[in-house]
Order: structure tokens, then sequence, then C-alpha cells
């Protein structure tokens, strides 16, 4: 059983569309990075997967359940740190971790308190006097002290400077190393997610125009640049599927989607090179120029 | 349900701060009242301290259900903070209960705190004595608590809606705007209906009968489902709307609305079944008047009672027993108000039988004016005609002349006023100073009102003292009529019981406690004694009076007395008799009278008099209406169907009988 699937859920405000029929399936223990622009459909995707919003149509399913109908129940696996830090201003770290282990059949408070001690975030403050980042710990440490079967992470690290980016993915990786949990994470950090993301989907325009395994995506996608004189070797890129072709000075420059040597443009001296995440994910929304 | 008692502790304790707020008012009650110059003179420090506490109590209490209606579930919603909620193993149930259940705790806890220093150190908490609440509003002590209690309820759930609408900004809210001017124009418009027609919050407003009305009913049912619409539509919103406010606010309108849309159709269809209420539906009747003479329609009756199943309408009617037609008219709200001593039918029928003429509130009872109605009764399916004669208040008295064309009233300002029901003019005013609360108007001829200042006995134990009634009279040829006092009715041992003017207007009877007398209706001057004072006496068509008089051994016996009483009367012993009622005259010098045996209730029996042999007739047995309730049994009048109408007023003070129907086969007397 995936722990996530997405069946053809689509949901409308009015006449506009925001998911269109996105279906996609996280794999027990893998790491599943969505991707998008901002407007592109991430956060209606994740109010659907956590049940807080009905899909015009088709359904999302956590843990094996439909999450609109038996949300409470299926939400006593999965822990949750929403984009925005949403906990009661008025409580602190200590006051929510008490609230919360009410709630769930299996509380580590210790592990609660361990977190936040390792990240010097004060326990007895409250909330909403806390730093944004202080903020995302607390969430991280709530989320994680209920040892969920699946963790969703809507865009863990915005606001956050690169140091405590850098310190969620770290603590996040060293977590799921111990537990196997599955996770599903929204961010702009695209860097921060390529370390640990066994899977990636980019929605534009929200459409999933890509969902794929991270590894193979990255072996498919390649920047060939090639003289600007040998401008008539832009036709033969057909074969590599161009997703992105850009004229810059003396260069041509395209990221291929389906890259093979023997197809290359020209055969003497084309620049081959490797993409991040962050470029194909750039050269897939729309970063790049096409030339005809 | 562990996620609840979470939410409601968390919600509690967030706002823990309230429970000092509270007790620091419960102090502050306590210890003012012993600073100097602060309690009013006359006042004990007790109640004072007590009323303080309750003071800032409802204070307290009521802004908290403002504040929290409007914040602990909207407040997290606008800012976004219900996602944390959403995102744990929580159900909307627990999340709208927790909270909404914490609001309570805090509103009536905190009311509490404010009162327990009060009750602690002895403060004297008059739940009945609060600013006269109990003497306003008719509630006190527990009944008080708990319309309180209901009231805070009302204001948290109905704030948490408003909130959620304000706060959405959304053009829905008009969609609520318009639905809330649907709902509350559809609950005015019956309100408004009901209080029109008289739907009374007890069932004898005047009588001061126990038990609420039916409008209590149907405005505690409407006040519920409003409760329980707001209760509803909010759980949905959380449960459905869950974390986004613009969803959220379309699904507590669709509910509240929905729901609330509901309610009130069955309150308007409520409102519509009670005053359907037509004269078959009517537990009794009475104020039951008869035309003197049929009409060319037929033969109309006037009467009003209570409407089984709906405590508290009382309904009045026109009714024809030829046709069955039934003219709705609402004299009847008049005299269960000030109108005329509540004895007397604020209507009246010409002479002739063809018009009828009658007071209605002009609005909803008690304040509003009071217009004067026709109904000309010789057209075939006439209908209610408004005329232009009009009053500010309830006039205090009220007779119609003969022909139907003139009205006479005697108002609050203490002025008898005659005026022209065709075209409303004024044709006579004078100032006149009743020295009782209502006086009795009659046309004693075409230009010529009299006025009798009787007290009737039922009105209050005083009227028992028996009084003089001065005669007045105002002729209205006059250029400038005034008053006149004609004579003096002599005061009835045990207050007049029964009197009853003669259709010439020429003799007057009144019965007291130990006798029936005839007098001169002018001076007051005695004709004749007629009877006990447990006899009955008719004037008759040709002037004769008809006595009916209980024997010493059992039965009736009728005595025909000739008009001025003073001859030995012709006497038709009715031996058997329970009761005898006199009918009508069908023909001159011919008399019906109704009987009954003591035990058959039901059964009438109808007799034919002949005057001046003095034989009788029988002219068959009647069978009552089935009796719906009970109450029936003590009817003044009870329908019999197309082929007849008996009325039978017999434990009523005044007796009218109308017969109609085809003669029985004659029957040997009773004797």
């Amino acid at each position: 059983m995936n722990p996530i699937a997405l069946e053809d859920l689509t949901v409308r405000y009015g006449q506009r569309l925001a998911l269109d029929q996105v279906s996609l399936t996280v794999p027990e223990g893998a790491v599943y990075a969505l991707l998008g622009r901002n407007g592109a459909g991430k956060s209606s995707l994740v109010r659907c997967l956590l049940g807080e919003q009905k899909p015009s149509d088709g359904r999302a399913l956590l843990l094996g359940r439909d999450v609109w109908r038996e949300r409470a129940a299926i939400l006593s696996e999965v822990g949750v740190v929403p984009e925005e830090p949403d906990a009661p201003p008025a409580m602190t770290a200590r006051q929510l971790s008490r609230f919360c282990s009410r709630l769930y059949p299996r509380w580590d408070a210790a592990s609660v308190e361990a977190r936040l001690k390792r990240f010097g975030v004060p326990a007895d403050t409250p909330f909403g006097k806390l730093s944004k980042g202080q903020k995302g710990q607390v969430l991280m440490a709530l989320a994680l002290a209920g040892s969920p079967r699946l963790l969703v992470l809507d865009d863990p690290t915005l606001g956050l400077d690169a140091v405590a980016r850098k310190a969620v993915f770290e603590e996040l990786i060293g977590d799921l190393a111990d537990r196997g949990t599955t996770v599903f994470i929204t961010t702009h950090d695209l860097s921060g997610v390529e370390r640990i993301a066994d899977r990636v989907g980019i929605l534009r325009e929200g459409k999933l125009v890509l969902d794929e395994e991270m590894e193979a995506l990255k072996a498919r996608f390649r920047r060939v640049s090639f003289p600007r004189s040998r401008e008539a070797a832009v036709g033969r890129l057909t074969a590599l599927a161009p997703v992105a072709v850009a004229s810059r000075g003396w260069e041509v420059d395209a990221v291929v989607s389906r890259y093979a040597e023997e197809h290359l443009p020209v055969e003497d001296g084309p620049e081959v090179s490797s993409l991040t995440l962050e470029e194909i994910f750039i050269a897939l929304t729309g970063g790049m120029e096409v030339v005809e | 349900m562990r996620g609840f008692a979470a939410i409601l502790r968390r919600e509690v304790f967030e706002r823990r701060l309230l429970g000092l707020l509270a007790l620091a008012l419960g102090l502050i009650a306590v210890v003012l009242p012993l600073a100097p110059g602060i309690r009013p003179g006359g006042v004990a420090v007790a109640d004072f301290q007590g009323g303080l506490a309750l003071g800032f109590a409802l204070l307290l209490t009521t802004i908290l259900a403002f504040f929290l209606g409007s914040s602990i579930v909207a407040g997290d919603l606008a800012e976004r903070r219900l996602g944390f909620y959403f995102s744990r193993p929580l159900p909307g149930w627990a999340i709208w209960g927790g909270k909404m259940a914490a609001a309570l705790a805090l509103i009536f806890g905190g009311g509490i705190l404010v009162l327990a220093p009060a009750v602690l150190l002895g403060g004297n908490l008059n739940f009945d004595g609060i600013w006269g609440v109990g003497n306003v509003i008719s509630v006190s002590g527990a009944s008080l608590i708990v319309t309180w209690s209901m009231l805070l309820l009302l204001v948290l759930v109905a704030a948490h809606a408003a909130s959620v609408i304000l706060r959405a900004r959304s053009s829905w809210a008009l969609l609520d705007l318009a639905a809330l001017a649907v709902v509350a124009g559809l609950v005015w418009g019956a309100l408004r209906r009901l209080k029109l027609e008289g739907v009374f919050v007890r069932p004898r407003f005047a009588t001061g009968e126990s038990g609420s009305g039916i409008v209590v009913w149907m405005e505690l049912g409407l006040l519920a489902a409003v409760l329980l619409s707001l209760l509803v539509a909010g759980a949905l919103q959380v449960i459905r709307g869950r974390t986004d406010l613009r969803r959220a606010h379309r699904v507590l309108s669709q509910g509240l609305w929905g729901m609330l849309l509901a309610a009130v159709l069955l309150f308007v269809g409520l409102t519509a079944w009670v005053l359907a209420a037509g004269p078959g539906d009517l537990l009794g009747f009475s104020g039951v008047l008869a035309a003197p003479a049929a009409a060319r329609t037929g033969h109309w009756i006037a009467f009003d009672g209570p409407a089984a199943r709906r405590p508290g309408y009382n309904p009045s009617f026109f009714y024809d027993l030829d046709s069955g037609r039934t003219v709705h008219a609402r004299f009847s709200l008049l005299s269960y108000f000030n109108f005329v001593g509540r004895m007397d039918t604020p209507a009246g029928f010409s002479a002739d039988g063809r018009r009828a003429v009658w007071l209605e509130y002009d609005g909803t009872a008690f304040e509003s004016p009071v217009a004067v109605f026709r109904l000309d009764l010789d057209r075939p399916g006439s209908k209610p005609v408004r005329t232009a004669v009009s009053f500010r208040s309830s006039p205090r008295g009220f007779a119609l002349s003969p022909d139907g064309r003139r009205i006479a009233t005697y108002e609050w300002e203490g002025r008898l006023r005659v005026a022209s029901v065709d075209d409303g003019r004024l044709l006579a005013a004078a100032r006149y100073d009743s020295a009782s609360t209502f006086p009795r108007l009659a046309f004693a001829g075409p230009d010529l009102l009299r006025i009798y200042e009787i007290h009737l006995p039922d009105l209050s134990p005083r009227h028992m003292v028996s009084t003089p009634a001065p005669v007045f009279e105002l002729d209205l040829t006059a250029s400038s009529p005034q008053p006149r006092k004609t004579g003096e009715l002599p005061a009835m041992t045990g207050g007049v019981r029964e009197w009853s003017l003669s259709p010439a207007g020429d003799r007057v009877f009144l019965r007291g406690a130990d006798a029936l007398g005839l007098f001169d209706a002018r001076t007051g001057l005695p004709l004749a004694s007629l009877g006990s004072g447990r006899a009955r006496g008719t004037f008759l068509r040709d002037g004769r009076i008809a006595v009916v008089e209980a024997l010493a051994g059992g039965g009736r016996e009728l005595r025909i007395f000739p008009a001025d009483g003073r001859s030995e009367p012709r006497r038709v012993p009715f031996p058997e008799a329970f009761t005898l009622i006199v009918a009508d005259q069908p023909a001159p010098g011919f008399l019906r009278v109704v009987t009954s045996k003591r035990g058959g209730a039901h059964f009438r029996e109808l007799w034919q008099v002949d005057l001046e042999r003095g034989t009788v007739q029988r002219m068959g047995t009647r069978r009552l209406a089935d009796l719906k309730l009970p109450q029936l049994a003590r009817s003044p009048v009870d329908l019999a169907g197309k082929d007849g109408v008996v009325w039978f007023e017999p434990w009523a003070s005044r007796e009218r009988v109308a017969l109609k129907g085809p003669a029985a086969p004659a029957a040997a007397p009773p004797r």
C-alpha cells in the first residue's frame, strides 16, 4: 500500500482550475518532493492531501484511506509541518507538546525536548514570541514526536536563513534514516531537497508535468552547448527532446530531457553537462527562452 | 472525546486570566457597597452587594459571550491558525464542540466567580427583584437563569456566525443579507398577523387563565430553531468548511439559511393553520349576539370563542345560520381588553337584521386605534367594509342605532359621540363624565341616546355592593345636545347580575340576588316584580314579557306577563325540564322554547307555546353537535349543523337562543 495516492485530483475555484486531474503515488519510505512555482497548485494539493479541503473531483488517499472522509483517524499516523507556523501563539513549546500528547497514541515528549534543546529553542517561551526558524523547529519536533508513518512538510524552510534551512534538511535526513518514514515535501529550496528526495513531481498551472525518480530525472536531463556558428544543428536536437533552448552570445544552450550520446547534434566538441534539480525545474517551468 | 477534552482544556487554560477578572469584579461588588456615600438610601448592604454582583455577572457574561463567540473559532480561522487543529487527529466536531464548550465554561464560570464572593459573604442575590425584571418580563428565579443562559448561548453562536461572515469579506455576505431580510420579513409578517388577530401569550388573556398560549410555544420553537440552526451551521462550517475562511463562510451560510428558512416556513405554515380556525374549531362560544331579524341572506349571529388546539386564540365570526357562511371579523379582540366591561360584544346588528356593525383594533391590539366596520347582510357575498369612523383608543361604551346607520360611543376622554356609519360624519358630540368605568349606551329611539351607569358584579367584588344606577338621555335633535339625568335605577341586593333593555327602549329588567324586577327605562321607577333572583326574563316581540322561573319541587315554569308586568301571568309548567330557554317568536302569539332534562345534556327538546291558549306543542328533539372536548359541555352555544342551530347559555348571565329548521310533528305537551 502506498502511503500517498492521489487519483485524478481536481480542484476548481469557480471557473479557475487550480489542480487538473493530478495523479501520483508515493511509495513506502520514499521522500517525495513536489515542486512548482507560486500559484502552480501546491497549496491546494497539500490541503487536499491533509483533508483540509474537499477536492472538486478525484480523491486523495493517505495510508490507503480517503483523507477527506477519515482525516482525524488517519492523521494520528501523520506528522505535518505547515507552510505558515499556525500553533496558538500563547502556548509554549512544552504546552504544545503536552496538548499533542493527548491526541497521539505514541507520543515521544522526550524527543521534543531533546530536539528543542539541540537547536536551542526555549521550551517555555510562547510560540508567538519565537523566531521564524525556532517556530519551524518546534513544529518539526511536534511533527516527528508522534512517530508518524508519513510526514507532510509544506515548504518547511520558507523564510529560514541558509543555516537554518541546512539544519532542517540535515536533521530530517538523520531522522528519516532512523525511522524510514515516508516524506512528502513541497519546497522552493531545491538544492536542499535535491539531497534527500527520492522522487520529484513538478506542478505547472495545476498539471503534474513531471513525476519521476530523482536519479532517473537527473540522468536524462543534460545541458548541451555548442557554438552558434553551428546553429543549424538546433534542428537535430529533437531526438534529445529539448525542453529549453537559448542563444547566449556565441553559444546555443539547450536543456534536453532525453539525453543520449549517440544523438548529439554535433560530432565535434559539444559541451555536455549535468543539471541540478533547480536547473531542471527552471527549464521545465519556463525559465529559459525556447528558440524556434 | 479525547480531542474534545483536550481542546476544551486548552482554550480554558489559555484564557485563565478571565477567572481572575471575574473574581475581582465579584470582590468589588462586595466591597464597594461598604464605602461611604456609594449606597443609595434605603437599600440594605446585602441587597446592594447582591444587586451589584448580579449586574456585574450579567454584564461580564454578555461581554464574554459576544467576544468569545466572535473570536474563539472565527479568530483562529481568519488568522489561519485553525490548520493547527486540522493537521492533528482531531475530528471537526471535537474542534467546534471543544471550543464552544470552553466558551460556555468561561462565560458561566466567569458569572459564577463574580457571584461567589457575594454569596459567600452574605450578599442577597434576589433574582426576583433585580431592576424589576421579575415584574416586567414575568421571569424570575430559576426561569430567569434558564432564560439568561439561553440568551447567552444565542449571543455566543450568533456572534460566531456574524464574525465568520464579516471576516470572510466575500460576496456571499450579500446573499446572507438577502437571506436575513427574507427570514426576518417572513417572521415579522407571521408575528404581525398573529398579533393583529390577537393570539395571546395566555389561553385567555382577560381571565388570566394559567398556561401558555400557542404563540408562546411557536415563538419558543422558533427561538430554539434559530439557536439550533446557528449551532449546527457553526458545526457544519468547522466540519465541512475546515480551514478556508471563505469556504467556511459558504458552508455556514448554506447550513444556517437552509435550516432557518425551513424553520421559518414551518412557523409561517403554523401561523396560517392557527389563523385558519373556523367556527367548527371553537371549543366554546361567548359574546353571542343574534340579529334581531332575518336578513335577505339568512339568520346571522356573531360570536367568538377559544379555538381548539390553539390556546390563546379566540377568533370571532359572523355566521349565517341558513347558508353556513362565515365572515371572520376581529371584534373579539376588543372584548379581551378594555371594552365595555368585557360584558358586551363590540358588535351589533340593526333591528331589521340587514346590517352588522362592529369595532376592531386598527393594528395590533391594546394601544392601537379602533376602527368601525360594517357588513351589509342583505347583499349576498358582501364583505366587511371599513367605515370612516375611528377612535384613538378603544371606546368605553358602544351602541348601534336600530337602523344600523349610527354608532354611539363613549370615549376615554369623557366624550359621547354619535357618528354616521355610512359616511363617518359626526352627528352629535357631548361632554360626559361617567361615574362608572363602562357606562352602558342604548338607543331608546331614533334620536335618543340613553346612558345607564350600571355596574355589573363580575368586574370587581366591590360592585357586589349595590348602588343606584343613574339614567341620562342625550337628545340628538338638539343643536348642542347635553346629557340630562332622567332618573335612577334602584340598587339591587347583591348588585345588578343582569340587565336587559326592551327593544322599544321603554322598559328594563334588572336582576339582583333575590329578585327580577321590571323598571321604567327612562325614569328607573319600578313597574313590577317578575320573579326571584333565579328567574330569567325576555322581552317578546309583541311587547309581552316571558319569565322562566324555577319551581320549588323541580322543573321550570314559563310565565307570560303583559307589557307592564302588573297582571297575573299565564303559567306554562315544564315539570321535567332541567333547563328552559326562551328561544324565538316565529309568529305573533307563538313562542318557542327549548328544554333539557337532567343528564340529557346532548339533547334539547323544542316546544311551541300558544300564548293565547296556553297550549304546548312538541316540535322535536335536537341532538347537539358532537362534543369535541369536555370544555364544550360548558359552551353557551352549540352548532348542530345545517338543519338548525341551537344556542344554549344555561350558565351565562344572558340567555339568547335562536332556532331554525322545519317544525317537527306535534307531540303531547309535557304534562
